[in-house]
């Protein structure tokens, strides 16, 4: 009798060890985001912006349109809503923590206009509601966007173009070299040049005129100091540079980045200006001065890493 | 024995037609250099380099690749050409809205030499026979990656104008050598080489038509 139920026993162990060696192991989805700051000038009505985050399931229904009911920008104290109009994925892969994951590209559009409106909000996260109820929620840093609809016909851009440095060890822009035209036929005063976000600006104690700075070239070179300190605030907050009519101007403006931002890719900019005592706005729509990967091995330390368990 | 013929006959016309596809666009580049000074570009490997590399990777095979990488994920700093141009000339200034995708440079770009050869099917584009599977510990160990984007901006261009966005960037280059053996016998060999962007910088630019 002993010898049956001990029998019966290693049976039915085989049989359960074997069920559960056969049992697919259910593999948690991930999705890694990394903080940005997103600076978007309102140019047409086709604007859009895309977030970029990892995933190893890009073909998860969590990515799939059709299964989305809402998404929207949330910190604090703002609520901005959002439209999804399309997520696609990368061809090939890319590795972290030896892991694969694909890149994610969630392309969006604000589901309003305005013609003068900014939108500034820090902390943010996106969060994507599913039809069956479920919601998503990730960090993707400061959100920025710009409504403008005056055209200036006082100033021409002409050159634009940047520099860049290893600010504490993650390489990005430290400053910009701006040409401006004088498309009138009066004197222009400059009185302020502004980058479209709230942790990173122009250092206007810095900014001067002068030749385009190469590329490649340190702020300390630029502007021939020594030691130049990017998370430094600028108590400067205007600039008096006259643009003369008919004329053009050179300028190099080097950033500084404040509280936690570390760095910026793609901005869009500010010029305020004066003519025959009048103040007029000039914009430069969001241009990127470099383009790299969010997912570099420089940022991997401040990745946000999401699992998800069915 | 009929099979075992044909079966060899298809084995060895398989080998010879190759379909050629040419090396990616970054052996044109204005200007490409390694930031140090000792690493090569394939196209510059000496008929010494060649010997001395084929050395490490004489041992036979039953079936298969064999490779070295002499220099891995180096990283070099590139100008491309200008990407987009607005001309203007005609008599009253214009106030354009354009748009660009930078979309090769987001790839991988491959160069070869000797009797490897690369595929293009599809969108899929790389080495023959799999080379990249056996490279894929040198080539791929960083998290790097580029996107195709789309963008626009809105700007004013002067009479006999034109207005040019250019390109720099970084990116890093792998490259070596590789056997491809069958029944123990190298049918092919040669070198491989592997970039990737992993950084682009753009600028915008006005200049007088009749200054270029």
């Amino acid at each position: 009798m002993k010898a049956k139920i001990m029998y019966s026993t290693v049976i039915i162990l085989v049989i359960v060890l074997s069920v559960l060696l056969f049992v697919k192991d259910e593999k948690e989805l991930v999705i890694i985001s990394s903080d940005n700051i997103y600076s978007i000038y309102h140019s047409d009505n086709y604007e859009t912006f895309t977030i970029e985050v990892l995933t190893n399931q890009p073909q998860n229904y969590y990515f799939d349109n059709d299964y989305l009911s809402s998404a929207s920008l949330k910190n604090d104290n703002q609520d901005l809503s959002i439209d999804i109009t399309n997520i696609s994925q990368s061809d090939n892969p890319i590795y972290y923590q030896e892991d694969e994951f694909y890149n994610l590209y969630l392309t969006a559009e604000l589901s309003f206009t305005s013609d003068d409106l900014l939108i500034s909000m820090e902390n943010v996260f996106l969060h994507l509601n599913y039809m069956n109820g479920e919601e998503i929620v990730i960090s993707i840093g400061e959100f920025n966007y710009l409504f403008y609809d005056e055209f200036s016909s006082d100033i021409s851009l002409n050159n634009l173009s940047a520099t860049h440095e290893e600010v504490n060890e993650i390489n990005t822009i430290s400053g910009i070299n701006l040409e401006l035209g004088n498309l009138s036929d009066s004197n222009i005063l400059i009185t302020n040049v502004q980058i479209v976000s709230s942790n990173v600006s122009f250092n206007h104690r810095y900014s001067l005129v002068r030749d385009e700075c190469f590329h490649t070239s340190t702020v300390d070179t630029c502007l021939n100091v020594e030691d130049y300190q990017f998370n430094q605030e600028s108590n400067v907050l205007e600039t008096s540079f006259i643009l003369r009519k008919n004329n053009v101007i050179n300028l190099y403006l080097p950033l500084t980045y404040l509280n936690s931002s570390k760095f910026i890719y793609r901005f869009s900019i500010v010029v305020t200006y004066e003519i025959n005592n009048e103040e007029k706005t000039f914009i430069i729509d969001d241009f990127p001065y470099m383009k790299t990967s969010l997912f570099s091995d420089q940022l991997e330390g401040d990745f946000n890493v999401y699992t998800y368990v069915d | 024995m009929k099979k075992l013929l044909i079966l060899s006959l298809f084995i060895f016309l398989s080998s010879i037609n190759s379909h050629i596809v040419s090396a990616g666009e970054y052996i044109s580049y204005q200007e490409i250099e390694f930031e140090h000074k000792s690493p090569r570009f394939l196209d510059d490997y000496t008929k010494a380099m060649y010997t001395k590399y084929y050395k490490k990777i004489d041992k036979k095979k039953f079936w298969g690749w064999r490779t070295h990488t002499a220099y891995k994920t180096e990283k070099v700093t590139f100008t491309k050409e200008t990407l987009y141009i607005i001309y203007n000339e005609g008599e009253t200034a214009i106030t354009e809205n354009f748009s660009f995708k930078s979309k090769e440079s987001t790839k991988k770009q491959y160069n070869v030499s000797g009797t490897i050869t690369l595929s293009a099917e599809g969108e899929e584009f790389g080495f023959k026979l799999g080379l990249e599977d056996e490279l894929a510990y040198s080539i791929t160990s960083t998290t790097d990656s580029t996107y195709e984007e789309e963008f626009s901006i809105k700007v004013y261009v002067d009479t006999n104008t034109q207005l040019l966005v250019q390109i720099c960037g970084e990116g890093k280059i792998s490259n070596g050598v590789a056997k491809y053996y069958r029944f123990w016998r190298s049918s092919r060999k040669g070198g491989w080489e592997v970039f990737i962007v992993t950084t682009e910088y753009y600028s915008l630019r006005k200049e007088l038509i009749n200054e270029s």
